[in-house]
């Protein structure tokens, strides 16, 4: 992913996607039912479509029959979600193609 | 001393605060949303980083259209690195963005698909960073 630092200079980093399937149990009170950490190169290691996707964007306006519509110029791509096979649902999955994430004796291979 | 990987030390937190010891669901209180863009479950999520992560920084995004929506780092082992470095070192730095989805009445997952881009601008790091990173 692409942050900017202060100086607006751009620095490419490593980005993860967290998918969480967020319920409500009472007033106020939810559980998460399946959560999917996952590296984003995992779903797409396209970088120059990121950029292009998520860049900067000028709004236009004045549009339609009154003017009085814009258009936000938001496109948006989909792409898969771990949580949508049934292996990884109702449990706390991470997806990591970085070896040391397994080196804690805490985590489970599958 | 080794530093560890800090996408494992986020799941872990999150695991740990989420799940019990039989993987079973814990609840928890979220307040409620304040408008259309208010998210209050990525508020919640960033605490459980800032207060979860000891040696390392949580920051949030400074809004709700900025991609990604919490950055973690190590201010000390990202001083005087390279971008190449910090590009693939999670050790070091990396970033998040949270996908909720819901769940169907018949308790399936709401869309199979969910990792989307869409969002307009990209997350500013703290004054400090700034310092930090030599770019």
């Amino acid at each position: 992913m692409r942050i900017y630092d202060a100086d607006d200079s751009p620095l490419d980093i490593s980005g993860f996607y967290l998918f969480v399937i967020q319920e409500n149990v009472s007033d106020k009170e939810y559980i998460i039912s399946a959560l999917a950490l996952c590296d984003g190169n995992t779903l797409n290691e396209d970088f120059d479509l990121y950029l292009k996707i998520t860049s900067q964007r000028e709004k236009e306006i004045g549009l339609g029959t009154y003017g009085d519509g814009a258009n936000r110029n938001r496109p948006m791509l989909i792409f898969s979600n771990p949580l949508g096979a049934s292996e990884l649902d109702r449990s706390a999955t991470l997806i990591n193609r970085v070896a040391s994430a397994s080196a804690d004796a805490r985590l489970r291979l599958i | 001393m080794l530093n560890t990987d800090l996408v494992t030390e986020a799941f872990l937190l999150l695991h740990d605060t989420f799940f019990d010891n039989s993987g079973r669901p814990k609840s928890f209180h979220l307040r409620d949303k304040r408008n259309t863009q208010d998210d209050p479950l990525d508020e919640y999520i960033v605490n459980i980083l800032v207060n979860g992560l000891k040696d390392a920084v949580c920051q949030k995004s400074s809004g709700p259209l900025i991609s990604p929506d919490l950055t973690i780092y190590r201010p000390n082992l990202c001083e005087s690195v390279s971008q190449e470095i910090l590009k693939v070192d999670t050790a070091r730095i990396v970033a998040i963005e949270v996908k909720k989805l819901e769940r169907s009445a018949k308790g399936e997952v709401g869309r199979p698909t969910g990792m989307d881009y869409n969002t307009t601008l990209h997350a500013v790091l703290c004054a400090s960073m700034t310092r930090m990173i030599h770019l």
